[in-house]
């Protein structure tokens, strides 16, 4: 039986644009122009919050019998620098250990640019 | 429907739902200027959640993503700008739905989602366990935010008006416990809004005084759960959202209150 399971990734800033195009097929729906399926601006973990991003994020619930789910490993060593980690099944995603923790691991943290 | 009709149909059909031992006889659409609902449950029950942007697969069963949600009274339409950003409908048992949202980057946005002359705002939500910092329950752009602060907050609820950076908020010293639902209704009247009178405000069914307090910097976007260009999405559940663009007396505050609180 299928299960849904949520996947956080996160890909080198330059290779944005190249990783929205590979997983684009995969989509359900487009997105709204400008709108990015890794649309979380990430930075080093030691600099400033503000920083120029240097890796973007995401958070995604998918099924774990889809097409993206498999193509998960093969899509990641496309492209070098990319990580992902499924959290499975979704409802034990843990903010704090399976985001926050697992980018900071990599060295990376949320920009953020405003005190709220 | 004036103001005051509709205010005395919801308080007589308020009245004698309690008196038959529920309240489903009062819903958002007593509202005056009622702008636009989220509420998984009904909107399911109705056949009105798409996983796609296209509206051809529905999501009814647990775990499925939402990217859009018809409100059942208006119509109105909110969307969530990916299918990353798809918060996921939750089966709380009992009949009872709500929307998980990831704290990573789900959210959802509504044109009818925006600030208004007077307005009010109900939400009822349940933090995730694992949260700190503040995160975003309702932003309007440019004008307020109703944010939590899960932990270390002295206000885990507050109503911002970015206008002139002032706050108004809830002066609530108890942490929220991530493992309950909370409730808050909040109405503007007009007349000046970094006054802080000119706020209602109903906490868990309680009307409380709200309080004028630090700075903070006008939203720049507008939507549930979070906006566009912010770090603070929230993490946790909700099972409705009501939006009016109207101010609500207290009896009306009471009346959404006591209906959040049943979802």
């Amino acid at each position: 039986m299928a299960t849904r399971v949520y996947v956080v990734a996160r890909v080198p800033a330059a290779a944005r644009e190249t990783c929205e195009a590979l997983v684009n097929p995969y989509l359900a729906s487009p997105n709204e122009p400008g709108v990015y399926t890794f649309s979380v601006p990430l930075v080093p973990l030691a600099g400033a919050d503000n920083a120029e991003p240097t890796a973007y994020g995401v958070c995604s619930a998918i099924m774990d019998d889809s097409g993206l789910y498999q193509a998960l490993p093969a899509l990641s060593a496309a492209v070098p620098g990319t990580a992902y980690k499924v959290v499975s099944p979704f409802r034990t995603f843990d903010l704090a250990a399976d985001w926050t923790g697992w980018l900071a691991a990599g060295g990376l943290k949320v920009r953020q640019t405003v005190a709220l | 429907m004036s103001l005051s009709g509709g205010l005395t149909a919801g308080l007589v059909a308020g009245l004698t739902s309690r008196a038959m031992g529920g309240v489903s006889a009062w819903n958002p659409s007593r509202l005056t200027g009622l702008a636009v609902t989220l509420l998984p449950a009904e909107s399911r029950s109705r056949g009105l959640l798409w996983q796609n942007t296209a509206e051809t697969v529905p999501a009814v069963a647990d775990g499925d993503p939402v990217r859009v949600a018809v409100c059942p009274y208006t119509g109105v339409k909110f969307t969530a700008p990916s299918d990353a950003a798809r918060p996921l409908l939750w089966d709380e048992g009992g009949g009872k739905w709500s929307l998980s949202f990831d704290g990573v980057d789900d959210y959802l946005s509504s044109p009818n989602v925006a600030a208004t002359g007077t307005q009010v705002v109900g939400v009822r939500f349940r933090n995730a366990s694992s949260v700190s910092g503040v995160r975003l329950l309702v932003s309007l752009k440019d004008r307020l935010e109703l944010a939590v602060l899960p932990t270390g907050g002295y206000r885990p609820l507050t109503w911002l008006y970015g206008g002139t950076n002032n706050t108004v908020g809830l002066a609530e010293s108890t942490a929220l416990d991530a493992g309950t639902y909370a409730t808050a209704v909040i109405s503007y009247a007009g007349g000046g809004p970094t006054v802080a009178a000119n706020y209602g405000v109903v906490w868990n069914g309680t009307e409380r005084t709200p309080t004028t307090g630090s700075n903070f910097g006008a939203p720049t976007g507008s939507g549930v759960g979070g906006r566009d260009g912010s770090a603070f999405f929230f993490a946790g559940r909700m099972p409705a959202v009501v939006v009016a663009d109207a101010s609500a007396d207290a009896a009306t505050r009471a009346l959404l209150s006591t209906y959040l609180g049943a979802l």
